[in-house]
């Protein structure tokens, strides 16, 4: 089974995820800041995270940048919740080595595919 | 002949004396030889003397010697030589002395004879040495006749010498003669052929005439000039008849008319033109001649005429005159010319002149330029064609006045607009880039650009030393009006500001765009959820109340930020009326009370339940709102909120207080602008708009108010705002009005006074149910008499009445009359004028046409006084306005208002309502 960490300090979107995760039957670990996604990744090696972008603490790219330039957790995907429209993040997204993205809003069914088809890769 | 003889006897006579001496021994004269040799001597005919050559005693003389002197030969041997000597007495002496001394032996003198004869000798002496000592003997030879003849032979000699020489003489003179003659002649010769070169050479005809007026030469010139083949033709003929015989027109010239013939017959020079010669072959041609006269011993012998054929110049003159003339005309042409050219001249001086003007104009225009593009607020470079710097701004010099005390130099000095190379350029440009990124590929490009008068280039440079900030270049090529191109120039500006401030845009759109896109993901997301997949009712109870509340959230933030942008823009309309501020307070209060059970809320009125504000209810309900919010929201363990409203300086102030997680000190003031929150742990999970401190801002400031907080951070914080209030302590509205509208008037006496009659006839009708009784006249001056004969209650006044008065000059009258000052009058007038109104303290003015129910409400206003209203108001321009609207309301028209000190003052109706009651600041 596959551990998926979400972070977001939106509650509301937070709680969209991990339902939607749900369904696809992932292990999901939650956390609302960077600093504890980071702790989280470091410590349970997920096999997915995604971040949100606008994060107290540390922003979703810093973590992104943190896990991926770590040799212990470069290994770990990462997933960016990005703002629909803005190249800037789209651009960020890519400088923080994020593996995927998506844009908000997104609709549940699309995040479900795109996690399945990260994930599905490693087989 | 005569010579040899005497030769002869010489040498006899040598012979004898020879034999005689060398033979005689000393015994004197040996008588054998000697006497021999004596009688050779006695009788010898030769003269014989022998003289003792220390005395010159006669010694010796023989027969012939005695014969010949004249004397005997006692008397000679008695005698000296000397004595025989013709000489003058001293001179012989002298002469014997010398020929002695001298030895001489052959000598010529002159002996006088006894007789005085002279007589020429000749003489030879020898010496002898006898017993005696040295004798000489003399041979005297006679030689007169010799001499004589010798002389005559000589003259002759001489004569014919003479002739001889004479006729040499002559012939060779002769001769000299014949050769300077024939040389003479070679000359002159020579000079007549030079005399006929230069009579031949000459262009002129020249002829010489005698007396008779025959030809006696003429040169070449005058053959070919007349025709003629030879000289012989003219020789000798008579040339007044053979060339000058007729006038030009045909008509016979006689001689007493021919001037030559005239001047030389009285010897004058002539020269005549104009008139004709004729050809050998009879054709005319017009001549030029002189004639000289020959003058010889003041004879006239003739003359010497010279002519030419002056055709051609008669032609050339011709052309000359017409050439001439035709100059004659250019130079009017000229002269016309100049005249038109002065006048040219003139109108360019005007022009000039213009120009000159224009010039100055131009200068100024410039200056004003100039003084545009230095204050334009960028750094303006110009370069010409050459790429060299033309002009620096001030505003550049501004923005790099950082430089080094060279550089200053370079700016102060104009460096770089002197340079002649493009050296001051690239140094210039390097400067300029001191401390810029990237600032060598910005230097080439720039350089480059000097160079190139095409291309548009323009560029963000970011500064890092020694300033930090953001540059904008651009640089575009200058084309004049023409379009030509004159150079290019350079803008540079700080676009720190600007930057911060796009800056600051891109990040409220990022914000706000995430703000908006993370409830529409959870209300999407949810609703997806809900509709696509089978859960369990909790989760549908859950998803569609997060949906609910998500809906709301990203409604009140679209609300609260067009809200914001509303107020920003100054397009936000604030329904402002009296309040109850307190009463606005306790709404919150009851609004939030009730949301969280940890905090107490203490509200703190001091008294001020009936504190008055001029403000939007709904809005001031919202900052309070927020404070309060905030309060509870950032005090998450609970605790005391309290909120005061006190007043302080005509200020009301609300203070809401927490106890919560306070604000760091660095936030200040941030904490009011859009979207900011403070970023801690603690704070990720408090939700909110983070509007609302900004809306409240927005909203505090445009009631005139002011809004804050102090905080210390991890204890509290307090946030505050003030608005001015109504005082409501010494708001006394004391209105005592009366409502005319709805009581009759008084009966009342009023005046009309009005031109029309019609106008006169309608008034009355209009108030025929109004009371009043009316009187009526058409003039201003009547109206005044009457006025002071009734007592009116009021008085209609029309501006234009017949007579000399105007409606105004009556109603100066009857201000000035103290019977009649506090008479309200209404002013009907066709025109408007209602600035007057009040100056003129006039009760109403109607303007024509005007309705009835007008001019009876002005009427019964009139008739029913004064309003008496007092009231102390705030200077605040909008509580004005509502005062208007208010007394409106009421009936009460205002007339103007106006501040004094501390005092308003409303003037209504006629009367200014001078507000008694408190007095206010």
């Amino acid at each position: 089974m596959r551990t998926i960490l979400v972070a977001d300090d939106e509650r509301a979107l937070k709680m969209l995820i991990v339902e939607t995760l749900k369904i696809g039957n992932y292990n999901i670990l939650e956390v609302d800041n960077g600093l504890d996604a980071l702790e989280l990744a470091g410590r349970e090696k997920p096999d997915l995270a995604i971040l949100d972008v606008m994060m107290p603490g540390l922003t979703g790219y810093e973590v992104c940048k943190q896990i991926k330039t770590d040799p212990g957790l470069k290994q770990i995907k990462v997933l960016i919740l990005t703002a629909k429209g803005q190249q800037a993040d789209k651009e960020a997204a890519k400088l923080a080595l994020a593996d995927y993205y998506i844009s908000k809003p997104f609709s549940p069914m699309e995040l479900l595919l795109k996690v399945e088809e990260i994930l599905g890769d490693d087989k | 002949m005569k010579i040899a003889i005497k030769t002869g006897k010489i040498f006899i006579g040598l012979f004898l004396l020879g034999f005689l001496l060398t033979s005689a021994p000393q015994t004197g004269y040996a008588h054998a030889e000697s006497i021999d040799c004596y009688e050779i001597f006695e009788e010898h005919g030769t003269i014989l003397l022998v003289v003792d050559p220390l005395t010159g005693n006669i010694l010796h003389v023989n027969q012939a010697a005695a014969g010949f002197y004249g004397y005997t030969v006692e008397q000679l041997e008695a005698m000296k030589i000397q004595s025989l000597i013709a000489l003058p007495v001293g001179e012989v002496e002298a002469v014997f002395r010398e020929i002695m001394e001298q030895d001489r032996h052959n000598f010529i003198l002159e002996h006088r004879l006894a007789n005085n004869e002279i007589r020429t000798v000749e003489i030879n002496s020898y010496p002898y040495t006898g017993e005696k000592g040295t004798m000489l003997v003399a041979i005297v030879n006679d030689i007169t006749n010799r001499v004589l003849l010798e002389k005559k032979e000589a003259t002759l000699i001489g004569i014919l010498f003479a002739i001889v020489i004479l006729l040499l003489a002559i012939s060779l003179l002769f001769f000299n003669n014949i050769k300077k003659q024939q040389k003479q002649n070679k000359e002159i010769q020579s000079i007549k052929e030079d005399l006929h070169l230069i009579l031949d050479s000459a262009a002129e005809g020249i002829y010489g005439l005698d007396t008779d007026g025959n030809c006696t030469f003429c040169n070449a010139s005058c053959l070919k000039i007349l025709g003629y083949a030879d000289e012989k033709e003219l020789l000798g003929k008579n040339m007044h008849w053979q060339i000058h015989y007729q006038k030009e027109d045909g008509s016979p010239l006689a001689l007493e008319d021919c001037h030559i013939f005239k001047a030389f017959s009285h010897g004058e020079d002539v020269h005549i033109e104009g008139e004709v010669f004729w050809r050998a072959d009879g054709t005319a041609f017009p001549a030029a001649y002189y004639s000289h006269p020959q003058i010889q011993d003041g004879k006239i012998v003739g003359a010497v005429v010279t002519f030419a054929d002056i055709t051609e110049r008669k032609e050339a003159e011709k052309e000359l005159l017409t050439a001439y003339e035709e100059l004659e005309a250019i130079n009017l042409q000229l002269t016309e010319q100049q005249y038109s050219l002065e006048e040219q001249n003139a109108v360019i001086e005007e022009l000039n002149a213009q120009l000159e003007e224009e010039n100055e104009k131009y200068l100024e225009q410039r200056e004003t330029l100039q003084a545009i593009v230095d204050s334009l607020g960028g750094g303006v470079v110009m370069f010409d064609l050459a790429g060299r710097i033309t002009f620096i701004n001030e505003a550049w010099k501004d923005l790099f006045n950082y430089y080094d005390y060279d550089q200053d130099d370079y700016l102060e000095d104009n460096f770089y607009l002197k340079n002649e190379t493009s050296f001051g350029t690239e140094l210039f440009i390097r400067n300029m880039l001191t401390g810029i990124e990237g600032k060598d590929e910005v230097f080439s490009k720039l350089v480059e650009l000097t160079k190139d008068m095409n291309s548009r280039y323009a560029v963000d440079l970011e500064q890092l030393s020694p300033i930090k900030r953001f540059l904008s270049l651009y640089s575009n090529p200058c084309i004049s009006a023409g379009g030509k191109v004159f150079g290019r120039v350079m803008v540079v500006r700080d676009v720190s500001h600007q930057k911060e401030v796009d800056r600051l845009k891109l990040e409220l759109i990022s914000t706000v765009s995430h703000e908006l896109r993370t409830p529409m993901s959870s209300i999407m997301g949810f609703s997806e959820l809900l509709l696509t997949r089978e859960l369990p009712q909790e989760s549908h109870q859950e998803f569609l109340s997060i949906i609910n509340s998500e809906s709301k959230r990203l409604t009140n933030l679209i609300n609260d930020f067009l809200d914001i942008q509303k107020m920003e823009s100054g397009k936000a309309e604030f329904e402002k009326e009296d309040n109850l501020l307190a009463e606005i307070i306790q709404e919150a209060i009851r609004i939030f009370g009730n949301i969280s059970g940890k905090h107490k809320i203490v509200f703190n009125l001091n008294n001020n339940d009936s504190l008055r504000v001029f403000c939007d209810r709904d809005k001031i309900l919202q900052v309070v709102s927020n404070f309060l919010s905030n309060a509870i929201k950032y005090s998450p363990a609970g605790g005391d909120i309290k909120i005061d409203l006190t007043v302080a300086d005509e200020k009301a102030h609300v203070s809401v207080t927490d106890q919560g997680l306070g604000i760091p000190k660095e936030a200040g003031d941030k904490v009011f602008s859009k979207f900011y929150r403070v970023n801690n742990d603690e704070r990720r999970r408090i939700g909110g708009t983070g509007l609302g401190l900004a809306i409240s801002k927005e909203i505090i400031e445009a009631h005139g108010g002011e809004i804050g907080f102090t905080s210390t951070y991890g204890q509290g914080s307090s946030f505050y705002f003030s608005l001015p209030t109504l005082d409501s302590g010494s708001r006394e509205v004391e209105t005592v009005k009366e409502d005319f509208d709805v009581y009759a008037t008084d009966q009342g006496l009023v005046l009309i006074v009005e031109d029309d009659a019609a106008m006169v006839k309608l008034i009355k009708e209009i108030l025929k149910d109004e009371n009043v009784e009316m009187h009526s006249i058409d003039n201003g001056e009547e109206a005044i008499q009457l006025a002071n004969k009734y007592g009116y209650n009021l008085f209609i006044l029309d501006i234009f009445l017949k007579g000399q008065l105007n409606g105004w000059d009556v109603l100066k009258r009857l201000k000035g009359n103290p019977a009649t000052v506090d008479t309200p009058i209404i002013i009907s007038s066709a025109y408007e004028n209602k600035k007057d109104i009040f100056k003129a303290d006039i009760s109403d003015y109607l303007v024509k046409p005007f309705e009835s129910e007008q001019l009876i409400k002005v009427v019964r206003k009139a008739l029913n006084g004064m309003l008496k209203a007092k009231m102390v108001l705030n200077s605040d321009e909008q509580l004005i306005e509502y005062l208007f609207a208010v007394l409106k309301d009421k009936g009460i028209e205002v007339r103007s208002i106006e501040h004094s000190g501390n005092m308003l003052m409303i003037t209504l109706n006629e009367e200014e309502g001078l507000l008694n009651g408190k007095e206010t600041d």
